[in-house]
């Protein structure tokens, strides 16, 4: 037997600890309490509040330096329901424009959330009332007013690339190690997502000291222990915001997307989804009826169709497809494939328009032959050991391309599009029991291929570049912060050479002189393109321009989609040629103005209600005295 | 009839009146929190209603509570235990966020805290065990089980981010030291523990450090009557195991290795120091040597594994948020204002219903987590006093109640249940106060909170009807 050992000792230890404990707290109190004297000044009947101070949210400038968004202060009524006392109502009412209901009804919802603190009583006060309700507001005790800044715009373009700002919601709270707090705003979609961290700057803190009934006296320490804030970062965009409004003029009253980028170094100069809506409509107290009345609109206006839409690219995708197939070898520049009005099949026909012989690659291209690229697709293919093994080839170099894989770009929701992988032909007709002629329309962008327009507009920057391309991106510049700018310098290259594009090129530049898109010619500049007419199950086709120009060291590539356009060289290929002309001579010929306004007023969806309206001139002194008022301010 | 009355006679009137008084002085707090001048005290849509209602569920409960049989809580504590662990896996499972823990359960519209209830069924399962092997020889397994029995239940909570409660299990160690653990075993549970929080709050190498420096001190200061007893064996051992020490602390960092290695060579040194005088049988360095070394592996490897392999990057967010070690100003400035307001209570407070800094909404979670504020602001020094000295007097009465028992599983329990009252107390009380980190977890029968006030409730009835029947021997 193990002998038990007394363990009553142990009791008492534990009691002693537990006295030792208490004794701890009791001398800890005596000096909270009796001796020290530090926090007692204020306390006897005041208190410390400490107060976020929101930093400014950084402003938003275009390429050339023009400012398109900016904080303007709007004005608040704030109640402190505690101090409210002997307050004539009707007399209240009357001056601040509200009625009962709205006052009882407020007055019970600040009661709720504290009875001293503030809490909001009425907010988006315009400048006039804000200056006649400050005068009477003595005669009102417990009301106070505050001033908060809304994000406002220059231009009402630009809505799907800016993006806007809400509260918080939970998620993003969790998120953010503990920098958020309820009624904090953050960028929720856009360049404002995008670089949330740089706009939204750091919050900073004041201590004030507060009477018994929670009125501000003044600063703690005459402010010594407060923390400022600071302000966010200016961006600086690589999009001209005259070129942004001018293009979403042109695809007003039309679904689909634009897309412009820079070749030389992936900047995007332009980014429309239509339709669009005023990003001012999303601003301030505003936004939760509109954003309602936008996100139930059928036409999906909050969609950013130009990063996430979904569309075959048709014949926009030749140019690509003649440059594949001549760098695997299966295709040469001096190639000619009969086409007798379409490409022949067993079963049935890949149909094709009357054009002459296309006796090599440029002629291809500027003809638009359905049948040379369906022979283009079929011999790269078929170059290859087997066609999962051509397929898996063709995925491959596309995604060099930035297709059927992401870009890069600095915005949010960008979709990945679509290249078939040879498992997805496995799964239709069995492992290994299809070819080539199962899927020859990809060699068109049928088939399954899909594109985002923005892919689509990349591929044309790759062609201008001669085989590389920089990740489209819209930022240009942050103070301070360069690094930022280390993933948009890097050249991805597909590993064609340019001396296979210079074929491309010319045959681009063909199908805008003799071809296809003669529509899109200018008579200054030579815009190299390739229209599209993709079919598509919801209706008519879709109409597709992808073109960059000039020809020779080229400034500015466009991909444009306009959904249920019909043929490219009907919608998409004009608005595309007016959008490199303005960019490239910064106005439109006269012989080309009646193009202009055809496009401007033409109208393919019956919900014009979201489209902005348009007002040139007016908006432009604006901008300029906005500006005026801001900039120096900035420097 | 008769039987009924002759239980209320042998249940402990003491400790009956320290508890209701208790729950009067929570109610007057709870009411002086919401109190203005327009409100009423009966309006059982404010705190100190609901308060009120849930006491008087609170004694029904009890009260119903010293009908059942003794037996009852040794015949069923395995299956309330086997019921607690689901309920706490289902909560962490299905919990909402609140307050940034998934602890909460909701069923209908009520909302309850399973660890509360934990508590009373972790602590009738360790009774139940420790009365079962009482008298054994404690094996190596029996006493790895205890620490099971209270360590699953923690676990599961730490996992819910409850960070509050889980410490409050961990106050069983009392117990199980009291029923007669080795105390250097009871002390390395708690050093484990210890390291864990400190290591998350000031980081592994700190405390590496600090543990180094601790097992240092100890052999220098045993190394005299071994070099008394062996002079050049002596010597040896207290330089290599010094050198071993050095290196770590400086040699790493100016070869610029790496301190996980670092560390591994110093424990290296320390056992080649251990073997050159193993002959000499100079045995109290050995275990603390070898605990220190377990306890290093832990430090330097576990911490780090547990934070970023086991526990989701949140949770460890939230733990450092509890333990008021994230960037978090909200922590810092409850606790300044928690302070400047039990502070500006003097020596004789401002009286009932006249603390300013509570009624103009000073500190946050007022009526909860941070009542003894209002304690401290309305009755000073003088309340604050009385106040903990009633505390004090309802713990030691509860482990006065445990010495009288016959039966080892009485005993156990009404020991937990003052363990479990004492680190509720030290924690938020001391957090009030800046003693401690800002833990959220309540003050017994004085936070507002129905669950919290119903579970201690039902925790100290179950005892007091085990007292009653503290002549016979329960099995």
């Amino acid at each position: 037997m193990a002998v038990i050992e007394n363990l009553k000792p142990r009791g008492y230890v534990i009691q002693a600890v537990i006295a030792a404990i208490f004794v701890v707290f009791i001398v800890r109190l005596f000096y909270l309490q009796v001796i020290d004297d530090t926090y007692k000044q204020i306390a006897d009947d005041r208190g410390i509040r400490k107060e976020q101070v929101d930093p400014d949210r950084g402003q938003i400038f275009d390429r050339n330096g023009k400012l398109i968004v900016y904080n303007e202060p709007s004005y608040k009524l704030m109640v402190v329901p505690s101090q409210v006392k002997d307050i004539d109502t009707i007399r209240f009412c009357e001056i601040i424009g509200v009625d009962k209901e709205y006052f009882e009804k407020k007055m019970k919802e600040a009661k709720n959330f504290s009875r001293v603190r503030e809490s909001v009583f009425l907010s988006q006060i315009s400048a006039e009332d804000f200056g006649r309700i400050e005068e009477y507001l003595y005669e009102f005790k417990g009301f106070y007013t505050a001033i908060t800044p809304v994000r406002r715009y220059t231009y009402p373009a630009a809505g799907h690339l800016l993006g806007y700002i809400a509260e918080v919601d939970s998620n993003d709270i969790k998120k953010s190690d503990g920098y958020y707090r309820n009624a904090d705003m953050i960028g929720k979609t856009g360049v404002e997502k995008s670089y949330e961290k740089l706009l939204r700057g750091k919050k900073g803190y004041h201590n004030i000291v507060i009477d018994r009934f929670g009125r501000a006296v003044g600063p703690l320490n005459n402010g010594s222990e407060d923390v400022e804030p600071v302000a966010g970062k200016n961006l600086t965009l690589t999009i001209d915001i005259e070129l942004q409004y001018y293009a979403e003029q042109l695809m007003a009253g039309k679904r689909g997307a634009l897309v412009a980028i820079e070749p030389s170094t992936g900047e995007i100069l332009a980014l429309v989804s239509s339709p669009t809506y005023d990003p001012n409509m999303l601003s301030g107290s505003a936004r939760n009826k509109n954003f309602a009345k936008l996100a139930l609109n059928k036409e999906n206006p909050l969609n950013n169709r130009a990063l996430s839409g979904y569309y075959p690219p048709g014949s926009t995708f030749k140019p690509v497809m003649a440059a594949l197939g001549m760098q695997q070898g299966s295709l040469t520049s001096t190639t000619g494939y009969s086409c007798p009005h379409g490409y022949v099949m067993s079963g049935h026909t890949v149909d094709c328009h009357n054009h002459p012989y296309p006796a090599n690659v440029e002629l291809g291209i500027g003809h638009s032959c359905n049948a040379y690229f369906c022979y283009a697709f079929r011999y790269f293919i078929e170059d290859h050991s087997n066609p999962a093994e051509g397929m898996r080839d063709f995925k491959a170099k596309l995604a060099l391309w930035g297709i059927g894989t992401r870009t890069g770009i600095d915005l949010p929701n960008e979709r990945n599009g679509n290249v078939p992988s040879p498992e997805d032909y496995d799964k239709i007709y069995g492992k290994g029991r299809w070819k080539a002629s199962n899927c020859v329309t990809l060699g068109i962008g049928q088939d399954r291929l899909i594109l985002t327009p923005l892919q689509s507009a990349n591929s044309m920057a790759t062609i201008a570049n001669g085989g590389y391309f920089y990740s489209p991106h819209v930022l240009k510049f942050a103070d301070g912060e360069d690094s930022l700018m280390n993933a948009f310098t890097i050249r991805k290259e597909t590993g064609i050479s340019d001396s296979i594009f210079k074929y491309v090129r010319h045959g681009m530049a063909g199908a805008v002189n003799f071809g296809t898109a003669k529509v899109a010619h200018i008579d200054s500049i030579q815009v190299c393109g390739k229209t599209g007419t993709a079919e598509n199950p919801h209706g008519k086709s879709h109409s597709w321009f992808s073109c960059f120009a000039p020809e020779v060291n080229p400034k500015i590539a466009v991909a444009i989609i306009v959904e249920n356009g019909g043929w490219g060289a009907t919608y998409a290929a004009p608005i595309a040629s007016l959008v490199v002309e303005k960019y490239m001579n910064d106005s439109i010929s006269a012989k080309r103005k009646p193009l202009e306004e055809r496009m401007m007023k033409s109208v393919l969806i019956l919900d014009r209600e979201v489209v902005p309206p348009i007002q040139n001139n007016s908006n432009q002194d604006t901008t300029k005295q906005v500006q005026a008022a801001l900039l120096p301010k900035e420097q | 009839m008769r039987e009924k009355k002759s239980i209320m006679e042998n249940v402990d009137q003491p400790l009956l009146w320290l508890y209701l008084s208790l729950m009067v002085i929570g109610l007057l707090n709870v009411f002086a929190v919401s109190f203005s001048d327009d409100v009423k005290f009966f309006d059982l849509s404010l705190p100190h209603g609901k308060q009120f209602l849930w006491m008087g569920i609170s004694l029904v409960v009890g009260f119903s509570i010293l009908t059942f049989e003794s037996s009852f809580f040794t015949k069923f504590a395995m299956v309330l235990y086997g019921v607690t662990i689901a309920v706490l896996i289902v909560t962490f499972v299905v919990a909402v966020d609140i307050n940034g823990a998934r602890s909460w359960l909701q069923v209908g519209s009520f909302q309850f805290q399973p660890a509360e209830f934990g508590k009373t069924t972790t602590a009738l399962m360790l009774a139940k065990f420790l009365s079962i092997i009482n008298g054994q020889p404690r094996s190596f397994k029996n006493k790895l089980l205890s620490y099971l029995i209270i360590g699953v239940p923690m676990g599961i909570i730490v996992l819910q981010s409850d960070v509050g409660s889980a410490l409050v299990y961990a106050s069983l160690v009392l117990v199980v030291y009291r029923e007669g653990f080795p105390v250097y075993e009871v002390l390395f549970v708690l050093a484990i523990g210890l390291c864990f929080v400190f290591a998350l709050i000031f980081g592994v190498d700190p405390v590496a450090v600090v543990l180094t420096f601790i097992i240092w001190l100890y052999i220098v200061f045993n190394s005299f009557k071994l070099v008394r007893k062996e002079k050049i064996k002596g010597i040896v051992f207290l330089v290599i195991f010094s050198a071993g020490v050095f290196f770590f602390l400086i040699g790493g960092e100016v070869l610029g290795m790496d301190t996980h290695i670092a560390a591994a060579v110093m424990l290296i040194a320390m056992i080649a120091a251990l073997i050159n005088v193993r002959k000499v049988r100079f045995f109290q360095m050995n275990i603390p040597v070898v605990l220190f070394a377990i306890l290093m592996v832990f430090v330097m490897f576990g911490v780090e594994t547990i934070t970023t392999d086991i526990l989701e990057d949140y949770q460890v967010q939230r733990i450092e948020t509890l333990l008021g070690m994230s960037d978090d100003a909200d922590a810092e400035y409850n606790v300044t204002q928690s302070k400047m307001t039990i502070g500006s209570g003097g020596v004789f407070g401002k009286g009932y219903l006249q603390g300013t800094l509570t009624q103009s909404e000073q500190v946050p979670e007022q009526s909860t987590d941070f009542i003894f504020c209002t304690i401290g602001e309305e009755w000073g020094f003088f309340g604050t006093f009385i106040f903990l000295v009633i505390y004090l007097l309802f713990i030691l009465r509860v482990i006065f109640i445990a010495e009288r028992q016959r039966s080892p599983f009485s005993r156990v329990y009404a020991y937990c249940v003052a363990s479990f009252f004492f680190l509720q107390i030290m924690i938020n009380v001391g957090m009030t106060i800046g003693l401690i980190p800002v833990i959220g977890i309540p003050l017994p029968f004085i936070s507002y909170g129905g669950s919290s006030v119903l579970a201690f409730s039902i925790m100290i009835f179950i005892m007091l009807r085990l007292d009653a029947d503290r002549l016979f021997i329960l099995r």
